[in-house]
Protein backbone atom coordinates (compact mmCIF):
# COMPACT_ATOMS: atom_id res chain seq x y z
CA UNK A 1 0.00 0.00 0.00
CA UNK A 2 1.11 3.33 -1.06
CA UNK A 3 2.38 5.63 1.62
CA UNK A 4 0.65 9.32 2.18
CA UNK A 5 3.06 12.43 1.92
CA UNK A 6 2.01 14.30 5.27
CA UNK A 7 4.20 17.37 3.92
CA UNK A 8 2.20 17.61 1.05
CA UNK A 9 -1.58 17.10 2.33
CA UNK A 10 -0.28 19.61 4.88
CA UNK A 11 1.06 22.17 2.43
CA UNK A 12 -2.28 21.14 -0.24
CA UNK A 13 -5.28 21.58 2.74
CA UNK A 14 -2.91 25.02 3.81
CA UNK A 15 -3.30 26.27 0.58
CA UNK A 16 -6.53 25.30 -0.40
CA UNK A 17 -7.71 27.15 2.48
CA UNK A 18 -5.39 30.14 1.77
CA UNK A 19 -6.18 30.40 -1.95
CA UNK A 20 -10.24 30.27 -0.97
CA UNK A 21 -9.09 33.62 1.31
CA UNK A 22 -7.00 35.34 -1.88
CA UNK A 23 -9.82 34.19 -4.11
CA UNK A 24 -12.46 35.66 -1.45
CA UNK A 25 -10.49 38.96 -1.34
CA UNK A 26 -10.93 39.20 -5.27
CA UNK A 27 -14.01 38.56 -5.08
CA UNK A 28 -14.71 41.51 -2.91
CA UNK A 29 -16.27 39.09 -0.51
CA UNK A 30 -13.55 40.07 2.28
CA UNK A 31 -10.76 42.81 2.51
CA UNK A 32 -7.70 40.94 3.18
CA UNK A 33 -5.39 43.35 5.65
CA UNK A 34 -1.43 42.40 6.78
CA UNK A 35 -2.91 42.20 10.36
CA UNK A 36 -4.54 39.21 8.48
CA UNK A 37 -2.07 37.77 5.99
CA UNK A 38 0.81 38.19 8.39
CA UNK A 39 -0.44 35.23 10.51
CA UNK A 40 -1.71 33.44 7.98
CA UNK A 41 1.37 33.28 5.77
CA UNK A 42 3.41 32.11 8.98
CA UNK A 43 1.06 29.64 9.41
CA UNK A 44 1.47 28.57 6.10
CA UNK A 45 4.87 28.03 6.15
CA UNK A 46 4.47 26.89 9.47
CA UNK A 47 2.62 23.91 9.45
CA UNK A 48 4.86 22.85 5.79
CA UNK A 49 7.78 23.00 7.94
CA UNK A 50 6.51 21.05 10.80
CA UNK A 51 4.94 18.28 8.66
CA UNK A 52 8.49 18.08 6.98
CA UNK A 53 10.14 17.84 10.46
CA UNK A 54 7.60 15.35 11.64
CA UNK A 55 7.71 13.00 8.51
CA UNK A 56 11.79 13.01 8.76
CA UNK A 57 11.47 11.75 12.17
CA UNK A 58 9.96 8.73 10.89
CA UNK B 1 78.26 -11.72 -1.57
CA UNK B 2 76.41 -8.86 -0.78
CA UNK B 3 75.61 -6.09 -3.22
CA UNK B 4 76.98 -2.70 -1.79
CA UNK B 5 74.31 -0.50 -3.50
CA UNK B 6 71.41 -2.59 -1.80
CA UNK B 7 70.20 -1.86 1.86
CA UNK B 8 70.89 -4.23 4.02
CA UNK B 9 67.73 -7.10 4.50
CA UNK B 10 66.69 -7.68 8.14
CA UNK B 11 68.06 -10.73 9.77
CA UNK B 12 65.64 -13.35 9.45
CA UNK B 13 65.44 -15.98 11.96
CA UNK B 14 64.70 -19.65 10.82
CA UNK B 15 66.08 -22.78 10.80
CA UNK B 16 66.61 -22.41 7.06
CA UNK B 17 69.75 -21.03 5.25
CA UNK B 18 69.85 -17.96 6.66
CA UNK B 19 71.65 -15.82 3.66
CA UNK B 20 68.02 -17.00 1.47
CA UNK B 21 66.63 -14.05 0.39
CA UNK B 22 63.32 -13.59 2.32
CA UNK B 23 60.72 -10.47 1.67
CA UNK B 24 61.45 -7.47 3.39
CA UNK B 25 58.94 -7.91 6.52
CA UNK B 26 55.91 -5.11 6.88
CA UNK B 27 56.85 -2.66 9.52
CA UNK B 28 55.37 -3.35 12.56
CA UNK B 29 51.84 -0.96 13.17
CA UNK B 30 51.84 0.63 16.74
CA UNK B 31 49.43 3.12 17.94
CA UNK B 32 51.72 5.90 17.71
CA UNK B 33 52.61 5.79 14.27
CA UNK B 34 48.16 5.61 12.88
CA UNK B 35 47.90 9.38 11.76
CA UNK B 36 46.49 11.71 14.44
CA UNK B 37 42.75 12.88 14.64
CA UNK B 38 41.24 16.01 15.25
CA UNK B 39 38.55 15.59 17.29
CA UNK B 40 36.06 18.09 19.78
CA UNK B 41 37.33 17.55 23.25
CA UNK B 42 34.64 16.35 25.32
CA UNK B 43 36.15 16.65 29.26
CA UNK B 44 37.70 20.12 28.26
CA UNK B 45 35.38 22.76 26.92
CA UNK B 46 34.31 26.40 27.05
CA UNK B 47 31.90 26.10 24.33
CA UNK B 48 31.80 23.11 22.01
CA UNK B 49 35.26 21.92 22.45
CA UNK B 50 37.09 23.00 19.47
CA UNK B 51 39.84 25.05 20.94
CA UNK B 52 40.66 22.04 23.44
CA UNK B 53 40.89 19.67 20.46
CA UNK B 54 42.96 21.26 18.44
CA UNK B 55 45.18 21.92 21.44
CA UNK B 56 45.23 18.66 21.94
CA UNK B 57 45.58 17.30 18.36
CA UNK B 58 48.94 19.67 18.56
CA UNK B 59 50.12 18.67 22.10
CA UNK B 60 49.68 22.39 23.15
CA UNK B 61 47.95 24.44 26.46
CA UNK B 62 44.41 24.79 25.27
CA UNK B 63 44.66 28.17 26.47
CA UNK B 64 46.81 29.71 23.94
CA UNK B 65 44.62 28.32 21.15
CA UNK B 66 41.74 29.62 22.74
CA UNK B 67 43.54 32.96 22.96
CA UNK B 68 44.35 33.09 19.53
CA UNK B 69 40.43 32.19 18.72
CA UNK B 70 39.63 35.20 20.90
CA UNK B 71 42.16 37.50 18.74
CA UNK B 72 40.77 36.12 15.22
CA UNK B 73 37.15 37.15 16.40
CA UNK B 74 38.31 41.22 15.65
CA UNK B 75 39.95 39.98 12.40
CA UNK B 76 36.48 41.04 10.89
CA UNK B 77 34.82 38.24 12.26
CA UNK B 78 36.27 35.21 10.60
CA UNK B 79 37.01 33.78 13.49
CA UNK B 80 33.45 33.49 14.22
CA UNK B 81 32.73 31.77 11.01
CA UNK B 82 36.02 29.03 11.85
CA UNK B 83 34.98 28.39 14.75
CA UNK B 84 31.10 27.57 13.71
CA UNK B 85 32.73 25.80 10.97
CA UNK B 86 35.24 23.77 12.62
CA UNK B 87 32.19 22.86 15.18
CA UNK B 88 30.11 21.68 12.25
CA UNK B 89 32.90 19.64 10.74
CA UNK B 90 35.23 18.30 14.09
CA UNK B 91 33.45 14.92 15.09
CA UNK B 92 32.70 14.85 18.46
CA UNK B 93 35.17 13.06 21.07
CA UNK B 94 34.15 9.73 22.24
CA UNK B 95 33.55 8.03 25.36
CA UNK B 96 37.00 5.91 24.90
CA UNK B 97 38.94 9.04 23.52
CA UNK B 98 38.00 7.86 19.76
CA UNK B 99 35.42 9.45 17.65
CA UNK B 100 31.71 8.64 19.23
CA UNK B 101 30.52 10.05 15.41
CA UNK B 102 31.07 12.23 12.61
CA UNK B 103 29.50 14.50 11.46
CA UNK B 104 26.69 13.79 8.91
CA UNK B 105 26.88 14.90 4.81
CA UNK B 106 24.92 17.76 5.37
CA UNK B 107 26.55 19.24 8.57
CA UNK B 108 30.13 18.70 6.86
CA UNK B 109 28.95 20.53 3.44
CA UNK B 110 27.19 23.84 5.90
CA UNK B 111 30.93 23.76 7.67
CA UNK B 112 33.00 24.05 4.35
CA UNK B 113 30.42 26.74 3.22
CA UNK B 114 30.73 28.83 6.82
CA UNK B 115 34.84 28.03 6.54
CA UNK B 116 34.83 29.34 2.90
CA UNK B 117 33.09 32.32 4.08
CA UNK B 118 35.37 32.66 6.94
CA UNK B 119 38.54 32.62 4.92
CA UNK B 120 37.05 35.30 2.61
CA UNK B 121 36.64 37.48 5.59
CA UNK B 122 40.10 36.62 7.25
CA UNK B 123 41.43 37.05 3.54
CA UNK B 124 38.98 39.67 1.52
CA UNK B 125 41.32 40.30 -1.35
CA UNK B 126 40.23 43.92 -1.62
CA UNK B 127 39.45 45.18 -5.05
CA UNK B 128 38.86 41.95 -6.58
CA UNK B 129 35.70 41.27 -8.19
CA UNK B 130 33.95 40.12 -4.90
CA UNK B 131 34.77 43.69 -3.18
CA UNK B 132 35.73 41.84 0.24
CA UNK B 133 34.77 38.74 1.63
CA UNK B 134 31.06 39.93 3.08
CA UNK B 135 29.81 39.40 -0.17
CA UNK B 136 30.11 35.75 -0.17
CA UNK B 137 28.07 35.51 2.84
CA UNK B 138 24.77 36.00 0.63
CA UNK B 139 26.64 33.39 -1.45
CA UNK B 140 27.17 31.26 1.25
CA UNK B 141 23.14 31.52 2.68
CA UNK B 142 21.57 31.05 -0.93
CA UNK B 143 23.57 27.62 -1.03
CA UNK B 144 22.31 26.50 2.22
CA UNK B 145 18.88 27.83 1.00
CA UNK B 146 19.01 25.65 -1.71
CA UNK B 147 20.19 22.53 0.51
CA UNK B 148 17.13 23.52 3.08
CA UNK B 149 15.01 23.67 -0.48
CA UNK B 150 16.01 20.13 -1.96
CA UNK B 151 15.76 18.40 1.72
CA UNK B 152 12.30 20.17 1.67
CA UNK B 153 11.22 18.82 -1.57
CA UNK B 154 13.29 15.40 -1.90
CA UNK B 155 12.22 14.59 1.64
CA UNK B 156 15.48 12.95 1.92
CA UNK B 157 18.27 13.90 3.88
CA UNK B 158 21.29 14.84 1.97
CA UNK B 159 24.16 11.43 1.32
CA UNK B 160 26.41 10.54 -0.82
CA UNK B 161 29.85 11.86 -1.97
CA UNK B 162 30.74 15.42 -1.77
CA UNK B 163 29.39 15.83 -5.83
CA UNK B 164 25.94 14.05 -4.57
CA UNK B 165 25.80 17.19 -2.29
CA UNK B 166 26.96 19.49 -4.66
CA UNK B 167 24.39 18.14 -7.07
CA UNK B 168 21.24 18.46 -4.69
CA UNK B 169 22.65 22.48 -3.70
CA UNK B 170 22.76 23.08 -7.46
CA UNK B 171 19.16 21.46 -7.96
CA UNK B 172 17.95 23.67 -4.85
CA UNK B 173 19.28 26.57 -5.36
CA UNK B 174 17.88 26.15 -9.58
CA UNK B 175 14.43 25.57 -7.69
CA UNK B 176 15.04 28.59 -5.54
CA UNK B 177 15.85 31.13 -8.58
CA UNK B 178 12.97 29.33 -10.31
CA UNK B 179 10.55 30.42 -7.46
CA UNK B 180 11.55 33.93 -7.23
CA UNK B 181 10.71 34.46 -11.32
CA UNK B 182 7.71 32.33 -10.09
CA UNK B 183 6.98 34.71 -7.10
CA UNK B 184 7.76 38.03 -9.16
CA UNK B 185 5.12 36.67 -12.06
CA UNK B 186 2.74 36.32 -9.29
CA UNK B 187 2.64 39.23 -7.79
CA UNK B 188 3.08 41.54 -10.76
CA UNK B 189 0.04 39.10 -12.15
CA UNK B 190 -2.01 39.94 -8.85
CA UNK B 191 -1.50 43.71 -8.60
CA UNK B 192 -1.87 44.13 -12.32
CA UNK B 193 -5.34 42.98 -11.98
CA UNK B 194 -5.22 38.90 -12.23
CA UNK B 195 -5.78 38.88 -8.45
CA UNK B 196 -8.71 36.28 -8.93
CA UNK B 197 -7.06 34.18 -11.24
CA UNK B 198 -4.12 33.78 -9.25
CA UNK B 199 -6.44 33.06 -6.52
CA UNK B 200 -7.83 30.21 -8.28
CA UNK B 201 -4.02 28.90 -9.53
CA UNK B 202 -3.43 28.41 -5.31
CA UNK B 203 -6.97 26.30 -5.58
CA UNK B 204 -5.73 24.43 -7.71
CA UNK B 205 -2.21 23.42 -6.25
CA UNK B 206 -3.89 23.09 -2.96
CA UNK B 207 -6.32 20.31 -4.49
CA UNK B 208 -3.46 19.00 -6.93
CA UNK B 209 -0.67 18.77 -3.65
CA UNK B 210 -3.33 16.68 -1.77
CA UNK B 211 -4.48 14.55 -4.54
CA UNK B 212 -0.60 13.84 -5.41
CA UNK B 213 -0.06 13.38 -1.55
CA UNK B 214 -2.06 10.17 -2.57
CA UNK B 215 -1.70 9.49 -5.74
CA UNK B 216 2.33 10.41 -6.01
CA UNK B 217 3.94 11.70 -2.87
CA UNK B 218 7.24 12.28 -4.07
CA UNK B 219 5.98 14.23 -7.14
CA UNK B 220 3.86 16.06 -5.00
CA UNK B 221 6.97 17.16 -2.51
CA UNK B 222 8.76 18.99 -5.47
CA UNK B 223 5.30 21.23 -5.99
CA UNK B 224 5.28 22.25 -2.83
CA UNK B 225 7.75 25.22 -2.42
CA UNK B 226 6.89 26.55 -6.09
CA UNK B 227 3.14 26.86 -4.96
CA UNK B 228 4.08 28.59 -2.07
CA UNK B 229 6.17 30.72 -4.23
CA UNK B 230 2.90 31.99 -5.91
CA UNK B 231 0.58 32.30 -2.92
CA UNK B 232 2.84 33.98 -0.52
CA UNK B 233 3.37 37.10 -2.58
CA UNK B 234 -0.10 37.18 -4.11
CA UNK B 235 -1.45 37.08 -0.77
CA UNK B 236 1.06 40.53 0.13
CA UNK B 237 0.04 42.67 -2.97
CA UNK B 238 -3.88 41.91 -1.97
CA UNK B 239 -2.96 42.45 1.53
CA UNK B 240 -0.93 46.20 0.39
CA UNK B 241 -4.23 46.22 -2.25
CA UNK B 242 -1.25 47.29 -4.49
CA UNK B 243 -2.46 47.85 -8.36
CA UNK B 244 0.02 48.53 -11.04
CA UNK B 245 -2.43 49.47 -13.57
CA UNK B 246 -1.06 53.06 -13.75
CA UNK B 247 2.40 52.35 -14.93
CA UNK B 248 5.57 52.40 -12.99
CA UNK B 249 7.77 55.24 -13.01
CA UNK B 250 8.21 58.65 -11.58
CA UNK B 251 5.82 61.13 -12.78
CA UNK B 252 5.51 64.92 -11.78
CA UNK B 253 1.90 66.52 -12.43
CA UNK B 254 2.61 70.76 -12.25
CA UNK B 255 -1.25 71.70 -13.17
CA UNK B 256 -0.92 75.29 -14.76
CA UNK B 257 -4.63 76.00 -13.77
CA UNK B 258 -7.01 75.32 -11.59
CA UNK B 259 -9.83 73.91 -13.98
CA UNK B 260 -6.52 71.31 -15.31
CA UNK B 261 -6.43 69.67 -11.72
CA UNK B 262 -7.76 66.40 -11.93
CA UNK B 263 -9.17 64.14 -9.75
CA UNK B 264 -7.56 61.20 -9.66
CA UNK B 265 -3.63 60.61 -10.08
CA UNK B 266 -2.23 56.98 -10.36
CA UNK B 267 1.13 55.40 -10.53
CA UNK B 268 1.70 51.67 -10.49
CA UNK B 269 5.17 51.42 -9.20
CA UNK B 270 7.56 54.77 -8.85
CA UNK B 271 7.24 58.16 -7.23
CA UNK B 272 3.91 60.27 -7.82
CA UNK B 273 4.41 63.98 -7.36
CA UNK B 274 1.12 66.61 -7.52
CA UNK B 275 2.26 70.02 -7.34
CA UNK B 276 -0.49 72.53 -7.13
CA UNK B 277 1.67 75.83 -6.29
CA UNK B 278 1.24 76.84 -9.94
CA UNK B 279 -1.96 75.56 -10.32
CA UNK B 280 -3.67 79.10 -8.14
CA UNK B 281 -6.58 77.15 -6.59
CA UNK B 282 -10.16 78.91 -6.36
CA UNK B 283 -11.38 78.92 -3.26
CA UNK B 284 -13.58 75.77 -2.25
CA UNK B 285 -12.85 71.98 -2.46
CA UNK B 286 -11.02 69.77 -4.80
CA UNK B 287 -11.11 65.84 -4.22
CA UNK B 288 -7.94 64.46 -5.49
CA UNK B 289 -7.08 60.52 -5.36
CA UNK B 290 -3.71 59.45 -5.73
CA UNK B 291 -3.01 55.81 -6.29
CA UNK B 292 0.37 54.22 -5.69
CA UNK B 293 0.90 50.58 -5.95
CA UNK B 294 4.78 50.57 -4.42
CA UNK B 295 6.63 54.07 -4.31
CA UNK B 296 5.92 57.16 -2.84
CA UNK B 297 2.80 59.76 -3.61
CA UNK B 298 3.50 63.08 -3.05
CA UNK B 299 1.43 66.18 -2.51
CA UNK B 300 2.92 70.16 -3.15
CA UNK B 301 0.53 72.70 -2.05
CA UNK B 302 1.15 76.38 -1.58
CA UNK B 303 0.62 78.01 1.86
CA UNK B 304 -2.53 79.56 1.19
CA UNK B 305 -4.48 75.84 0.55
CA UNK B 306 -5.50 74.18 3.25
CA UNK B 307 -5.40 70.03 3.47
CA UNK B 308 -7.40 67.34 4.58
CA UNK B 309 -6.56 64.33 3.93
CA UNK B 310 -7.28 60.12 4.41
CA UNK B 311 -4.44 58.19 3.54
CA UNK B 312 -4.56 54.05 3.47
CA UNK B 313 -1.37 52.17 3.30
CA UNK B 314 -0.18 48.32 3.81
CA UNK B 315 3.14 48.86 4.58
CA UNK B 316 5.03 52.36 4.96
CA UNK B 317 4.90 55.67 6.33
CA UNK B 318 2.50 59.11 6.01
CA UNK B 319 3.37 62.38 7.24
CA UNK B 320 1.29 65.38 6.40
CA UNK B 321 3.27 68.81 6.97
CA UNK B 322 4.38 68.18 10.57
CA UNK B 323 2.22 64.97 11.46
CA UNK B 324 3.03 61.38 10.65
CA UNK B 325 2.74 57.78 11.25
CA UNK B 326 3.48 54.42 9.98
CA UNK B 327 3.04 50.61 10.59
CA UNK B 328 1.32 47.89 8.53
CA UNK B 329 -2.35 48.69 7.63
CA UNK B 330 -2.54 52.43 7.99
CA UNK B 331 -5.53 54.63 8.00
CA UNK B 332 -4.69 57.62 8.95
CA UNK B 333 -7.48 60.48 8.79
CA UNK B 334 -6.69 64.04 9.34
CA UNK B 335 -9.90 65.76 8.28
CA UNK B 336 -9.11 70.15 8.14
CA UNK B 337 -12.10 72.69 7.56
CA UNK B 338 -11.27 75.77 5.65
CA UNK B 339 -12.08 79.50 6.35
CA UNK B 340 -14.90 81.07 3.77
CA UNK B 341 -12.78 81.75 0.69
CA UNK B 342 -9.71 79.58 0.96
CA UNK B 343 -9.18 76.33 -1.38
CA UNK B 344 -8.82 73.36 0.26
CA UNK B 345 -7.25 69.99 -1.10
CA UNK B 346 -9.59 66.90 -0.13
CA UNK B 347 -7.01 64.27 -0.92
CA UNK B 348 -7.72 60.76 -0.87
CA UNK B 349 -4.02 58.61 -1.29
CA UNK B 350 -3.76 54.85 -1.27
CA UNK B 351 -0.53 53.69 -1.07
CA UNK B 352 0.04 49.75 -1.44
CA UNK B 353 3.53 49.64 -0.25
CA UNK B 354 5.37 53.32 0.28
CA UNK B 355 5.11 56.44 1.54
CA UNK B 356 2.54 59.68 1.49
CA UNK B 357 4.07 63.10 2.18
CA UNK B 358 2.20 66.31 2.03
CA UNK B 359 4.49 69.54 2.19
CA UNK B 360 4.97 73.03 0.52
CA UNK B 361 7.81 72.46 -1.21
CA UNK B 362 9.22 68.91 -3.27
CA UNK B 363 12.20 69.24 -1.66
CA UNK B 364 11.75 68.49 1.87
CA UNK B 365 11.78 64.57 1.72
CA UNK B 366 10.63 62.98 5.45
CA UNK B 367 10.83 65.62 7.56
CA UNK B 368 8.32 67.18 9.72
CA UNK B 369 7.46 70.80 8.42
CA UNK B 370 4.93 73.51 9.49
CA UNK B 371 1.84 73.87 7.57
CA UNK B 372 -1.61 73.82 6.88
CA UNK B 373 -1.94 76.90 8.75
CA UNK B 374 -4.33 78.01 5.89
CA UNK B 375 -7.25 75.70 7.91
CA UNK B 376 -9.09 76.72 10.83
Amino acid sequence: MRRVDLTALVAGVGLLVFGGVLLADALDAIHLTFAAYAPLACFLVGDVLLAAGLTRRD
Amino acid sequence: MTDETNPPEPPEPGPEDPTREQPPAEPPTTPQQEPRRLYRSRSDKVIAGVCSGIANYFRIDPVIVRVLAVALIFLGGAGVFAYIAAWLLMPNEGEGGGPAEGPSRGLTVAGAIVLIIAIAIAFPFHGSWWGGGWSLLPLGLIALAGLLVWRLASGERPQGDARAIVRAIGLGVLILAGCVVLAFGAAWAAAAGGNGVVAGFVVAAGLALIVGAFVSPRAARWMIVPALAVALPAGAVAAADIDVKGGYGDRTYSPATSAAVRDHYRVGAGKLVVDLRGAHLTPGDHAIKLDVGVGEAQLVVPPNVCVSSDTHLGIGGVQVFNRDTGGIDVDHQDERIAPPGTPRVVVDANVGIGAFTVHHRPDQGWRRTPGNRACL
